[in-house]
């Protein structure tokens, strides 16, 4: 093999295992699995319970997963989304920024369409307090420093006002609220509404792109499943930059349930303080499926040598900045990845020539030690898979498909296994109990004596289920109202707590700067940094929610004192299936958004030092600075302790509820099973004393039915422990409880 | 009136015993500073910085600017540590902490020890000519996330000091929020000086890109700077559009010696021409700026000096009047001129000035029995509020002369207002 070969096979055993991979395969085989399993099930099942089963499995067909592509202006973010949809040029890039509107692509998502697009207008109201929204920084300094005017904004929502008119006419306001369908979508109509478009004086036609991008609240665009092997949307963003205003309205809500988060850097300026204030706010939305994808890798002048630094440089940052998280960086160019897409022969062979060899190369050095010399005497295809390879985003979508794993629709489909599981294993122990009676009555037919004995048995069983169920009932009741209590006493003290740490740190905050002033240091150069309590904040907020779910546990454990017992001797391994998923670890994670919201303290220096030039004596300005704390993280304590009350109750009621369906569906599986038996063991008994005699057959034939449906039972039973041991709490090893 | 003149005149007698010294000896009084200070302002090389995020290629302009004059040592990327770049006759490194402590360091050991020495700027001696006129400083990038307290090297007092900036942006993601938010953040008396530079042109594929990119930044960005230019170290690009790399004429200014002299390596590179022309023109505006607002100070004074009345009262009430009056504007022009702080810390300094002046003021007079219950109008507090809250981009310059005049026009009143009580208590006497 020649030192040439050798480079390519280098670039062509990475490539030949990712050509285009389809995004969520593992999830698809997951759920298939699932479902598989849960309609065996229902063919074991009758009314009501398999009513509940199939309605179950239809709500997790109908889930979908959600990835938000976000970053910094110019990144490539939609770039990159061209790429990993497979469709260079689809949604329009530009060098000038372009994309203004959140845009949501529909992957095959169930009960939409496989095709078009909407186009959702702001209505009059949204149109409005666009311009507050713009104002944060306007806000901040108007509390520091009152009477300070701040002109900008206000031209630029009259600038935008005005380019509306300009380019839609003096009415078009008649088009708030509005939406627009288009059932075969081009890149042209897509331009017209999502992007920012140039100057006015271009927009004099009608099909001008960004026409419509002022007013366009939202774009929807419908596809098929193409890369996806799940139901997915993928959202392309508006770029982020400024440090104080990326926590914009519009966006940060259109994302703020997705289950994986993309956030695009650029190589050459790789995680600016703007980058790291966006991953902050993802952060304190709690937002732990983050990966990091280093677009413009083509940029770096020496790619094959910096990339490796730029990355273990993003990678150092992040360990510091979130030691609890281990968020993926990938590097790569989506540039690089549409020209593969494209695959125009000389382009590629250009592109292979000055830019993706040397990477390839040093890549190879890098892995195996020695050098190589860069290859080309492949072909077209054999080139654009090889650049693909090394353009990062074949990578990305396997990164993807993993954090997929840890999202909502991963969740619910463990819950989902974890109930069916209870129920199948109620429903096989009672097919097994039932093998076992009728081969015992087989070899005592000639006695009716313990088929009544079998039948005042089953009835006794019967009633003591029913009681059990009535004790469920109304422990659940009960359960509720202690955790209601316990919600109510946690978040009291919560919100003393949290009082109590603003009221010292501004006093803290107060000594400080009198401190500062006695000692003659420069107070310009003092600086309040709010970190410190928006960290003690943090940290009160998460123990009170693992307090809570120690709570939930014994709650639960109380709400059927006598089930796991008696099941245990009516049907065994039942205890186990009946364990509760707690609150903090079943994914629903508090939300600390109040902490990302921006304060005065969060103004740059310069600002700080007009504040200090005001010629306030010490102890003004420690007033100040005491009431300035209070005003500023006041609210946020109290944001944050009412956030965590909804939170709490919220999802401690859903985890009562979803104990409760659970319990009552396996009792119900158990007292339908014990009457079916009874029903069945009284059929004998009468057909014994009437006729003294049933056919063998008849026997042989019941016996033979049963145990074919406990065969199907035990497999379901299996497959399902299968899955739960393969697949279980998904994201608890990360958000493991100390 | 003869305090000025006295004040003057004593100022002249020490420099002229010390010839040249100026700076050196040790003035006692705030006129004496001050003037020391405006002779040394008006006498220094203008000052070019390097600005912009990290990562822009500032200290690759750096380079390309000052060519391979610069000693080796002093090749080091501004990462962490502000670098000066100025006159010397042979090549030598220092460096300067943040009180003034010069440390001489070893051209060819420097490197490792330029670690770890952050507070203060280096200070690379460069034997280039033409550095005696202009002094370049390159600034460490903005915008990156630091583990300890916020990156404000922007706030340095000698960042502060420099005349005009080259603020470096990258063109693929040009003139970014955040850019913008640090640079409006600066004096606002270098954006009509300063040039807007994207680097890293040759990212941009094609001609019409960088055009379009470029007529972005020249809507978005026309208040911020005096230019936007393009440059791209590899060179040249592959393109006739910008072969015409024609050198717009834009100022009248064009001093026979330019005050810049190009570094052939500049001119080669794609858009290095532009960006000298541009440099070149604005630092002759700036020179000439600079001349005429220092000539209009000398005027202002010369005026004012005519124009107080001398009056007969009580001689030593109204000398201690004039006397604080004369400091109050000495300490202003002083800071106009040297102008290291922002604006509106000015106005802010100034106004503190103000308070002190008549507080001294409302002493001296309550020790004079006959002024017991003068209502001291003069200075008074709204006036000084409205100073201090007043803030309006450009319109400094004319506040403070509407203030100016108008506090000139109550001292007067105010010294009248004297002259009248003691001759009415002397014709009771």
């Amino acid at each position: 093999m020649t030192g040439s070969d050798r480079g390519w096979e280098a670039a062509r055993r990475i490539e030949a295992a990712v050509r285009m991979p389809q995004v969520g395969i593992q999830l698809n085989t997951m759920t298939n699995e699932v479902i598989r399993l849960g309609t065996d099930l229902l063919a074991l099942l009758d009314n009501p319970l398999s009513a509940r089963v199939s309605e179950a499995l239809a709500t997790v067909k109908a889930q979908h997963s959600r990835i938000a592509v976000i970053g910094q202006i110019k990144a490539g973010k939609s770039s990159f989304v061209n790429a990993l949809i497979g469709r260079p040029g689809f949604l329009p890039t530009d060098v000038n920024p372009w994309t203004a509107v959140l845009t949501n692509l529909h992957f095959a998502v169930p009960g939409q369409p496989r095709q078009g697009a909407q186009f959702r207008f702001f209505d009059e109201t949204e149109w409005h307090q666009l311009g507050q929204r713009a104002d944060t920084v306007g806000a901040l300094t108007e509390k520091l420093l009152p009477g300070h005017a701040q002109v900008q904004d206000v031209k630029d929502l009259e600038a935008l006002h005005r380019r509306a008119e300009v380019r839609l006419g003096r009415y078009y306001h008649q088009l708030f609220g509005k939406t627009r369908w288009y059932s075969d979508p081009t890149p042209e109509i897509i331009e017209r509404y999502v992007c920012l478009g140039q100057d006015i004086e271009h927009s004099a036609s009608e099909l001008v792109p960004g026409r419509y991008a002022d007013i366009t609240k939202a774009a929807d665009i419908f596809l098929d499943a193409g890369n996806f092997a799940v139901p997915a949307t993928l959202i392309d963003t508006p770029g982020t930059n400024d440090p104080l205003l990326v926590r914009d309205d519009v966006t940060m809500n259109g994302i703020r349930v997705a289950d994986v988060y993309v956030v695009v850097l650029t190589a050459r300026q790789p995680l600016t303080a703007a980058d790291l204030s966006l991953l902050r706010v993802l952060h304190g939305l709690q937002k732990s499926r983050i990966i990091v994808f280093i677009n413009r890798a083509d940029e770096l002048s020496d790619i094959a040598h910096q990339g490796d630094a730029v990355v273990s440089g993003v990678k150092a940052v992040l360990q510091r900045e979130f030691p609890a998280g281990d968020i993926p960086v990938v590097i790569g160019s989506a540039r690089w990845a549409n020209a593969a897409l494209q695959a125009q022969a000389e382009d590629l062979e250009r592109l292979w020539d000055a830019e993706v060899s040397a990477y390839a190369h040093g890549r190879a050095v890098l892995a195996s030690g020695e050098g190589l010399p860069p290859a080309r005497t492949f072909d077209t295809d054999a080139l654009a898979e090889a650049i693909l390879a090394w353009s990062g985003v074949p990578a990305m979508m396997a990164q993807i498909s993993s954090a997929l794993l840890q999202g909502v629709s991963a969740f619910w489909l463990s819950e989902l296994a974890a109930t069916l599981l209870a129920v199948v294993e109620v429903v096989a122990s009672s097919f097994r109990k039932e093998v076992t009676a009728q081969e015992e009555m087989l070899k005592q037919i000639e006695r009716a004596q313990p088929l009544s004995a079998d039948l005042t048995r089953r009835t006794a069983i019967v009633e003591q289920l029913r009681s059990v169920e009535r004790e469920i009932g109304q422990n659940c009741g009960m359960a509720e109202t202690r955790m209601r209590m316990e919600v109510a006493k946690a978040v009291s003290n919560l919100s003393s707590t949290l009082e109590e740490e603003v009221r010292s740190f501004a006093a803290e905050q107060a000594a400080a700067v009198r401190d500062a002033w006695l000692e003659r240091r420069a107070t310009r150069n003092w600086h309040c940094d709010g970190a410190t309590l928006r960290n003690s904040l943090e940290a009160h907020v998460l123990r009170t929610f693992r307090e809570v779910d120690k709570t939930l546990f014994l709650a639960l454990r109380d709400l059927t004192p006598r089930l796991p017992g008696f099941l245990q001797s009516t049907a065994s391994h039942i205890g186990t299936a009946l364990t509760a998923t707690p609150v903090v670890q079943a994914n629903i994670s508090p939300s600390l958004a109040p902490l990302g919201r921006p304060v005065v303290f969060d103004l740059d220096d310069s600002w700080w030092t007009l504040w200090w030039n005001r010629g306030q004596s010490a102890e003004e300005n420690a007033r100040k600075i005491e009431e300035l704390v209070m005003a500023e993280f006041g609210p946020v304590a109290t944001d944050l302790w009412r956030l965590v009350e909804a939170n709490l109750q919220k999802h401690a009621f859903a985890a009562v509820r979803r104990f409760f369906t659970r319990a009552s569906d396996v009792i119900c599986a158990a007292i339908d099973r014990e009457e079916k038996a009874a029903v069945m063991t009284q059929k004998l008994l009468s057909s014994f004393e009437d006729t003294a005699h049933i056919s063998g057959d008849t026997r042989d034939r019941n016996l033979a039915e049963i145990r074919s449906r406990l065969a199907v039972a035990e497999a379901v039973v299996a497959g399902l422990r299968g899955y739960l041991r393969e697949h279980s709490s998904p994201g608890s090893t990360q958000r493991a409880a100390p | 009136m003869k305090l000025f003149g006295r004040l003057k005149g004593a100022l002249n007698r020490r420099q002229a015993q010390f010839p040249g010294t100026a700076n050196i000896s040790s003035p006692d009084t705030a006129p004496d500073r001050a003037l020391a200070r405006l002779d040394r302002r008006l006498n220094r090389p203008l000052r070019i910085a390097l600005l912009g995020e990290f990562n822009t290629g500032k200290s690759s302009l750096a380079t390309l600017i000052l060519g391979a004059a610069i000693p080796a040592a002093g090749r080091i990327p501004a990462t962490s540590a502000l670098m000066l770049f100025r006159f010397s006759q042979q090549p030598k490194l220092s460096f300067v902490a943040k009180g003034g402590d010069r440390r001489e360091l070893d051209l060819a050991s420097a490197r490792p020890e330029l670690r770890g020495m952050q507070d203060g700027h280096f200070e690379v001696g460069v034997p280039l000519d033409w550095l005696r006129r202009v002094e370049i400083l390159d600034v460490p990038g903005t915008g990156k996330p630091t583990a300890g307290p916020r990156n404000d090297i922007v706030h340095a007092e000698i960042v502060r000091s420099v005349d005009l900036a080259l603020w470096c942006t990258l063109a693929t993601q040009a003139w970014k929020e955040s850019e913008k938010r640090t640079w409006l953040q600066l004096p606002p008396r270098w954006r009509s000086r300063s040039l807007l530079v994207a680097t890293h042109a040759d990212s941009l594929r094609s001609a019409l890109d960088r055009e379009r990119v470029l007529a972005r930044l020249r809507h978005e960005a026309k208040r911020c700077f005096r230019d936007m230019l393009m440059v791209s170290a590899i060179q040249p690009l592959d393109d006739t559009a910008e072969a015409s790399d024609a050198p717009p004429a834009r100022s009248a200014v064009v001093s026979a010696r330019p005050l810049l002299e190009p570094n052939p390596e500049l001119l080669k590179i794609h858009g290095g021409t532009t960006l000298w022309c541009c440099l070149r023109d604005a630092l002759d505006a700036t020179a000439a700026e600079r001349k005429e607002a220092a000539a209009r100070v000398e005027r202002r004074i010369t005026a004012r000096r005519d124009g107080v009345i001398a009056p007969s009262g009580p001689a030593e009430l109204t000398a201690t009047i004039l006397q604080g009056w004369a400091a109050c504007m000495e300490t202003l022009k002083a800071r106009r001129m040297h102008d290291t702080f922002p604006t509106d810390a000015l106005f802010a300094g100034f106004a503190q000035d103000l308070t002190s002046f008549r507080k001294g003021l409302e002493r001296a007079l309550s020790k004079t029995p006959a002024e017991g219950g003068a209502s001291l109008f003069f200075c008074n507090p709204a006036l000084l509020h409205a100073l201090n809250a007043t803030r309006g981009e450009g319109h400094h310059a004319e506040l403070l002369d509407d203030v100016i005049t108008q506090l000139d026009g109550e001292l007067r009143e105010v010294l009248q207002l004297i002259e009248q009580r003691h001759t009415a208590q002397t014709v009771r006497d």
